[in-house]
């Protein structure tokens, strides 16, 4: 599928989602409304990007991180209370399907900036991900 | 026979003997007195007509002085008087006296001695000696008892008709004693225990005496009121336990709704998530050409998957009762593993069964091959490297789980036993919960089990699990061995 293409200053995005389908729609999405997308698939690799973009500086750092909660490796939650233990202080918006009392006031309690129930529109993701960059 | 009827009965007998001995020893008293008195008067008799005998025997001659006795005689109707030689003298035979008698009156002092007659009551003969010269001789008077023992008879016949008389009476007022005091309140007290012993425990009973039958009455009733209250509060307390069962029963369910809605919910999210997003592209003209029936293709592939989902969902909800026929295992698994070995080779997994093939058992097969699919599918997700997933079959000695009791019986057990990476400690209790799936997204409903474990129990038996994590888990199937035949050996 032809993808768009952001601008070169565009903020850095990324989206770990581990249903193929999924991540590419958002990433699809995410990359019209203006943002440069970084795909991930599962916890891990996701934890293990963020480590990395932290040992090579602020300047590296993404602009925003999108998560599902639910993942194989360590969940979404999980990523959030990995980033916070690190001191970033990243906005991060959570999706899940499994939207209990329990997810939303844990994802609260780490932080994040907003946690999105599933099925949502995806302009509203759109809409409430440029609300959480810098005005650049 | 009743208490107080005994206890009558026993008393009136003891008054009886009691006064049967009373008067026994009365009429004796009063024999032995009459005894003494009739020796007495005898006495007084002899020694009056002694000095008279002795004197008329002396001056007048033997003939005189047996006169003068006879003439005495005549004026005695009750006593009879005559002389006897004690010695033999005048050729005489003397009367048979005791020596012990012969001997007081040879020392000068009367005595007197019972003679026993066979026919009659006997004669009391008494003797008053006199000495004619040399010769002792004596006065015998004699009197004949048959008055006095008619009298002891007619005594003892009074006594008996008085003491039976006043038995009689003293029996007829202890009854009624008895009846009143004792035999009617005991009834009551009775009467009372057995409404209280069925149920009625509003009952009471009101004595109006005062001894140790009122005491128990009172104590009864006591134990009645402290029932009824110790039963109302027990009716309170259940209400209250029933309405806290009710309550947790309505908490449960609303939670397993919960955990349902929740499961759905995330199951669901994703796909019409994609399909959302797949719709809205088409329909804003975003996407053209090839890439509209791209994005069609991915919404129909999503709506296959929810169509699955549900479809698991109303499998779930909608289980219908196993219809059993005998079945051959060895065969139903052999088939279970030739439509899951295409899966299993794509994943590296060997699919061997070593199930007797004589065995058969009750069961719907169906059902029985759905449980083995999901097992056997489970199996090979968790093999995530080579590996060999085992079917086996056969008799086992074990105890239901304690829900449904915990006697150790025989059952038929299939295992499914893989070489996978196992079930992590912590998820081993939430496996057999609706929606729990420790698989990747997309691979498992987390109902597959739910499910299993459901259609088994719809067979009478149970699914236990071991696990090493690492190496390998084993499903446990456990059924009841109605109608199967097993050999040794696979």
């Amino acid at each position: 599928m032809k993808q768009p293409h952001p601008r070169a200053d565009a903020p850095r995005l990324l989206l770990a989602e581990d249903d193929a389908e999924m991540r590419c729609m958002l990433s699809r999405a995410l990359r019209r409304s203006g943002f440069h997308v970084t795909e991930l698939r599962d916890g891990h690799e996701t934890v293990s990007l963020l480590s990395h973009c932290v040992t090579q500086g602020p300047e590296q750092m993404p602009h925003l991180l999108i998560s599902d909660v639910r993942m194989p490796g360590c969940t979404g939650l999980e990523v959030l209370a990995h980033l916070r233990r690190s001191h970033q202080r990243l906005p991060v918006i959570l999706i899940t399907s499994f939207g209990d009392e329990q997810t939303h006031e844990e994802a609260r309690r780490l932080g994040a900036a907003q946690v999105i129930d599933k099925p949502f529109d995806l302009d509203e993701l759109c809409a409430a991900a440029w609300t959480l960059v810098p005005a650049s | 026979m009743k208490l107080a009827r005994k206890i009558t009965i026993a008393l009136t007998l003891l008054a009886i003997a009691v006064m049967t001995a009373l008067e026994t020893l009365e009429v004796r008293r009063e024999l032995d007195r009459s005894a003494i008195d009739m020796q007495h008067d005898h006495r007084l008799l002899g020694h009056t007509l002694a000095g008279s005998i002795a004197r008329a025997w002396q001056e007048e001659g033997e003939a005189e002085a047996l006169t003068l006795l006879e003439q005495a005689n005549r004026f005695q109707a009750q006593v009879h008087l005559r002389w006897v030689w004690l010695d033999g003298a005048q050729g005489h035979t003397a009367p048979a006296l005791s020596l012990a008698l012969l001997r007081t009156l040879r020392g000068g002092q009367d005595g007197s001695m019972v003679d026993e007659s066979p026919a009659g009551s006997g004669v009391l003969r008494s003797y008053t000696p006199v000495f004619i010269n040399t010769h002792l001789g004596a006065i015998e008077i004699s009197e004949s008892l048959d008055e006095e023992h008619q009298h002891v008879r007619s005594t003892v016949q009074n006594a008996a008709i008085a003491t039976c008389a006043i038995a009689v009476a003293f029996l007829l007022a202890a009854m009624a004693m008895g009846r009143r005091l004792v035999g009617r309140p005991v009834n009551q007290l009775v009467a009372l225990a057995h409404r209280i012993g069925e149920g009625r425990l509003e009952e009471r009973v009101h004595l109006r005496q005062n001894d140790e039958l009122q005491t128990l009455a009172t104590a009864m009733n006591r134990m009645a009121e402290l029932l009824l209250t110790a039963r109302e509060k027990i009716a309170l307390e259940t209400a209250a336990h029933l309405a806290t069962l009710e309550h947790l029963r309505h908490a449960d369910r609303l939670t397993t709704v919960g955990k349902l809605a929740s499961g759905v919910a995330h199951e669901m999210g994703t796909p019409l998530n994609v399909v959302l997003g797949r719709s809205k592209m088409i329909s804003s003209g975003e996407v053209v050409g090839d890439e509209v029936a791209e994005c069609a293709q991915i919404i129909s592939q999503q709506a296959l998957h929810m169509t699955r989902i549900i479809r698991q969902l109303l499998d779930f909800a909608r289980r219908r009762a196993p219809r059993r026929a005998p079945e051959n295992i060895a065969q139903l698994v052999t088939h279970t593993l030739t439509l899951l070995r295409p899966l299993a080779t794509k994943r590296s997994a060997t699919l061997v069964s070593e199930v007797p093939d004589s065995l058969v058992l009750e069961v719907d097969s169906g059902q029985l091959q759905q449980v083995l699919t999901n097992l056997v599918m489970n199996g090979i997700h968790a093999m995530k490297r080579p590996g060999t997933l085992r079917v086996r079959a056969g008799p086992a000695r074990a105890a239901p789980p304690t829900e449904t009791g915990s006697v150790e019986t025989e059952w038929i057990r299939l295992d499914v036993e893989d070489e996978g990476e196992g079930i992590r400690p912590e998820d081993l209790p939430h496996i057999f919960d609706p929606f729990f799936t420790t698989k990747d997204v997309g691979e498992g409903t987390g109902l597959g089990l739910s499910v299993s474990h459901g259609l088994v129990q719809d067979h009478g038996g149970w699914i236990a699990v071991r696990s090493e994590p690492g190496h390998g888990s084993c499903f446990s199937v456990y059924l009841p061995p109605g109608g199967h035949s097993c050999q040794a050996g696979s």
